[in-house]
Formats: C-alpha cells, sequence, structure tokens
C-alpha cells in the first residue's frame, strides 16, 4: 500500500516539474542573482562583475540616495492609510447596507481600474498639470492657475487611485461573511454605534483590512510609473532608483542592490501583518476571496 | 440585512447616508479619469482644453497606424501564450501542491506565495539582470517567460481554491472502476475543475494584456506590446491617440472578464439546478 503511496505522489511530484520549471528559471533563480549581484562590481565597461564588496550598499546608504527609499515608506504608508478611509466604508456598505446594489458598487469600483495603468496615470497628470483641466477650470473662475502636478501629493493620489480597489475588495469580502446578528447584539447591549464598530465589526474584518493593507502596499512599494508622470524631480521612489540604475545608464550592481532594498522592504511588511494578525502570512494572502482579489489585480 | 428587516429601507438609509456619500465620492473620483480619457479620445482637438466637437479621429488614427497595430497584436498574441502555458503549468502546480511529495509540495506552494507578494518591480529587474548576464537577447520570448512565470502563480492559486473543495472520492471511485491515476485526473478532475480553469485562463490572459512593468524589463527593442507602445507615447507629451487606445484596452479586457465572471454566474446557476432538481 505504501509503495502504491509512493507512485501516486512520484506521479504528482512528476507533474508539478514544467511549473516548479518557469517558476525556478524565472523567478526564484534571478532573485538569487541579484542578490548575488548586489555584492558585485562593475568594470571598465560598466558591466556587473560578481565579487564581494560592499561598496554598493554604501552607495545605496549615502543620503541622496536613501531619500527616495524614506520617500517610499512613507508615501506607502499614507497612501495605505487613504486607502483604508476611504476603502473601508465604500465595503462597508456595499456589503451591508446597499442590498442588491452591492455588487453594483463593487463592480464600478473595479471597471475604472481595467483602463490601462499608464492611462489612468496619464489621465490625472492632463487634470493637474498648469495646462491641465482643473488649473485651467481656476484660472477661468480668477483663481489663478496653479501647476498641481509635480509634487509628493500628486504622486500620493495617483498610488491612492492605483490601487484603491484592491483595498475594497477584501474588505467588502470580510463584512459579507460577518454575520449581522453579531452587531445587532452589540447594539442591543447598548453599544454606541461607534463602540460596537471598535468592540465588534472592525476586530472581526480583521484579516479583510490586512488582506486589503497587503495587496495595496506591496505593489505600491514597487511603482515607478506613477511618481514617474506625476510627481517631481524631489517625488521619485524606489522604483524610480531600481529603474533608473538597471535601464538609464546607471551601474547595475547599485541597482541590484536597491533591488535587495525593496525585497527588505517586502520582509518588513510581511513581518507587519504578521504580527499584527493572528493568523498566517499565507491564510492572510489567500483567504478564498483574496485569491480573486489577487487574480482580479492584472 | 436583519437590521434592513427590523427598521426598513428608508430608515437604514438615514442612518448610513454618511456612508453613501463617502461611497458616492469614491467613485466619481475613480470615474473622473475616465471620463477624462475617454472625453479627449473623443475630442476632435489635439488639446487639452479646448472641447471642440465629437469626432472618432483618434480611433480612426489609432487603426490606421501600423505600429499600434502591430503593438495590439503582440500584445494579444503574448496574452493567449500566457493564458495556455499558465493554466496549463499552473493546474498541474495546484494538483502537485495538494498531493505532491510534502517537501517538494510545501517548496512548490512556498515559491507561489511568494511570488504573490515580491513586488513585480523587484522580480522584473532580475529578470532583466539574469537575461543580460546571459547575454539573452530581449525579445517576444523573454516577454512571454516574464508573464508566464508571474501568471502561473495566480493559476495555481486559484486551481487549488477548487481542488481542496472537490470530492476526493468520485475520483477514487473513478479508480475502483478501472480508470488509472492519470486516468482519473483526466476523467474526472479535470472536467470538474474545467470553470475554474477557464476562469484563471482569462485572468491569466487580463494580467498579461494590462502588464506594465515585466513588460517593461524584458521588452528588447524593436515592436513592443501596447503598455509600451503608450508608454513611448506618453512620453512624449499631448497624445490623444493613447487615450483612444486605453479605450480600447478598456473594452478589450472588461469584455473577457465578464466572460471570466459569466463562466462562473453560469456554472453556480446549473449547480443550483442540478441540487434543486436531485
Amino acid at each position: 500500500m505504501s509503495t502504491v503511496h509512493a507512485g501516486a505522489r512520484a506521479l504528482w511530484t512528476g507533474l508539478m516539474s514544467p511549473g516548479i520549471a518557469v517558476l525556478l528559471l524565472f523567478f526564484l533563480i534571478p532573485l538569487v542573482v541579484v542578490i548575488a549581484f548586489s555584492f558585485g562590481t562593475v568594470n571598465d565597461l560598466n558591466q556587473p562583475v560578481l565579487g564581494f564588496s560592499t561598496a554598493n550598499y554604501t552607495a545605496v546608504f549615502k543620503p541622496y540616495n536613501l531619500a527616495p527609499v524614506w520617500r517610499t515608506i512613507w508615501f506607502t504608508a499614507v497612501a495605505t492609510g487613504v486607502c483604508l478611509l476611504l476603502g473601508y466604508p465604500v465595503a462597508y456598505l456595499a456589503a451591508r447596507f446597499a442590498g442588491r446594489l452591492g455588487p453594483v458598487i463593487i463592480a464600478l469600483v473595479v471597471l475604472p481600474w481595467l483602463v490601462d495603468y499608464l492611462v489612468r496615470i496619464y489621465a490625472w497628470q492632463s487634470i493637474l498639470t498648469p495646462n491641465g483641466l482643473l488649473p485651467s477650470a481656476m484660472d477661468s473662475l480668477g483663481l489663478g492657475r496653479p501647476n498641481l502636478a509635480g509634487n509628493n501629493i500628486t504622486v500620493i493620489i495617483g498610488l491612492v487611485y492605483g490601487y484603491l480597489p484592491l483595498m475594497i475588495l477584501p474588505i467588502y469580502a470580510a463584512v459579507r461573511d460577518l454575520p449581522g446578528q453579531v452587531i445587532d447584539a452589540g447594539k442591543d447591549l447598548y453599544g454606541s454605534p461607534f463602540s460596537v464598530f471598535r468592540a465588534v465589526t472592525l476586530p472581526l474584518t480583521r484579516e479583510g483590512v490586512l488582506g486589503g493593507c497587503l495587496l495595496v502596499s506591496l505593489p505600491m512599494l514597487g511603482d515607478f510609473a506613477t511618481a514617474q508622470f506625476l510627481g517631481g524631480p524631489d517625488s521619485t521612489m524606489l522604483g524610480n532608483t531600481i529603474n533608473q540604475q538597471f535601464t538609464g545608464g546607471g551601474s547595475q550592481t547599485v541597482g541590484a542592490a536597491f533591488t535587495v532594498v525593496l525585497i527588505a522592504l517586502l520582509a518588513l511588511v510581511l513581518v507587519m501583518v504578521r504580527v499584527i494578525g493572528r493568523r498566517r502570512i499565507g491564510a492572510t494572502v489567500l483567504g478564498p476571496e483574496q485569491q480573486a482579489t489577487v487574480a482580479v489585480s492584472g | 440585512m436583519s437590521t434592513m428587516r427590523l427598521g426598513g429601507r428608508r430608515e437604514t438609509f438615514d442612518r448610513t447616508w454618511w456612508l453613501w456619500a463617502i461611497t458616492g465620492a469614491v467613485l466619481a473620483l475613480m470615474f473622473i479619469p475616465v471620463v477624462v480619457v475617454m472625453l479627449y479620445s473623443l475630442n476632435s482637438e489635439k488639446s487639452l482644453i479646448v472641447l471642440g466637437s465629437l469626432s472618432t479621429r483618434w480611433y480612426d488614427k489609432l487603426f490606421h497606424d501600423s505600429a499600434m497595430l502591430t503593438s495590439l497584436r503582440i500584445s494579444v498574441e503574448i496574452a493567449v501564450l500566457t493564458a495556455l502555458l499558465s493554466t496549463t503549468f499552473g493546474t498541474l502546480l495546484a494538483i502537485g501542491w495538494q498531493r505532491a511529495w510534502p517537501p517538494a509540495a510545501n517548496a512548490a506552494g512556498g515559491s507561489i506565495l511568494l511570488r504573490l507578494v515580491v513586488p513585480e518591480t523587484a522580480v522584473a529587474a532580475s529578470l532583466f539582470l539574469l537575461f543580460t548576464q546571459l547575454q539573452v537577447v530581449l525579445s517576444f520570448w523573454t516577454i512571454l517567460a516574464g508573464h508566464v512565470a508571474l501568471a502561473i502563480a495566480f493559476v495555481a492559486v486559484i486551481v487549488r481554491s477548487q481542488l481542496v473543495s472537490l470530492n476526493a472520492e468520485i475520483e477514487s471511485a473513478a479508480q475502483d472502476l478501472g480508470a488509472s491515476r492519470v486516468g482519473a485526473l483526466w476523467l474526472v478532475v479535470i472536467p470538474a475543475l474545467r470553470p475554474t480553469i477557464a476562469t484563471a485562463g482569462l485572468l491569466a490572459f487580463v494580467l498579461s494584456f494590462d502588464d506594465f512593468v515585466t513588460t517593461y524589463f524584458t521588452a528588447g527593442v524593436g515592436a513592443q506590446p501596447l503598455p509600451l507602445q503608450i508608454y513611448s507615447m506618453l512620453r512624449f507629451g499631448v497624445t490623444p491617440e493613447a487615450n483612444a487606445a486605453g479605450i480600447v484596452m478598456l473594452v478589450l479586457t472588461a469584455t473577457v472578464l465578464t466572460l471570466a465572471a459569466a463562466v462562473v454566474l453560469l456554472v453556480k446557476h446549473r449547480r443550483r439546478r442540478r441540487e434543486a432538481t436531485a
């Protein structure tokens, strides 16, 4: 019996091999390579060479280079917070009070998001730049023509806009699974709306909130097109640095070190979610509804 | 729901008006840029401020622009191949993740989860470094490799979630009736998973078709997929044609996702009817 079992296992293991090969070749090995080259040097032709030098990390920790890293951290934190503040009420309403309109609201949230990512960013640019819609409208009202683009705030608006649906979907799923009687019980016990929310609703939807924060913050950490089109020279992010080092004539080994910094930030977020959440990261990422959410994230 | 029945719709609305207000504001925010894009794509003028008459000028230009049409074709080709390859490999991965030799299954599951959380920029930049180090010429095929390695993780996760809810006894019944292990998989498990696999495939298509970051780092010189073509247009200033392209992409992806939703609803409906008759 056990040999039959082993045979079956060997079969299923064998069937995985093409998928494993793809993940190894085009995901895991590149990550190992990038870590290896982050300790490398460049030769006279600016080509990366393996080695053991910490010069790239010394470069990363220069104040000039560290600034975009700090910006990335606080942009992501603020934008995730704004996504949560805007997204929770929408998800809560859609799941609890909107009745048949609930799924419609969710569909409406997702629809604009199917417009190409770059075209959406460009739309904001054409609204906010001095020649754009909003300043022109303000000008015709005699308010002057301010340049609303090219600063930290526009980048954060762009980030919020770019990833908000990823916050709403898991919270929607979590609130929908919440039995309404629990909230009614809280009210029967004379809880004020706020205290019922704090003591009952929020803790019971915590996994949805954490899942949303995770789904939103991880791509934000690596984003570079938002800051490129909506930001100015002083609002670039880590993704812009990586892009510049790899494809903009910088040093690939320094780029590799910045990529390792990005992976370290990801690890930091995962640890935070793990500490706040009760479940394992896998469970938070992979609650059945989040799976669908993750899946739609293209 | 119970509050609604107790308090009535009207009263519920009175208490939740501020939630409706926030939701309205958020939806307005979500739609403003889309409306702007649509408006510019139908504006006869090239300017962002001057609204001329309604015109399909930019769509005409788009559909007569051979570079754009080539880009569209490349994007569709890559997305179709990504969907086919990632559903095949991803489904096998999901099956193995559930049943393979535990160390292998755990390693596979761990890699899949890791793939879902590592920011795309990090993976894409790493792929770029690997390809340039191995002197692989960046091309259609390197983009495809990047896309398959991304979509496969999503497919595996979606298929596995359905797989764990399947009734394992049907499969052993098939084996008792003489089917081989692979035969039972092919005759029983795969048909039961078919709607899930179809949905996952459509999502993989959308994922690949809309992808910018991985495409950006894995594409070489020469003909570019649509998101990159749009990127280079946007870098050179006002381009109403890019807005038209954005709307065309919206229609395409919305169609594909509607198909995916229809598959899900159809299956649910059938299942319910079957349960009702049983």
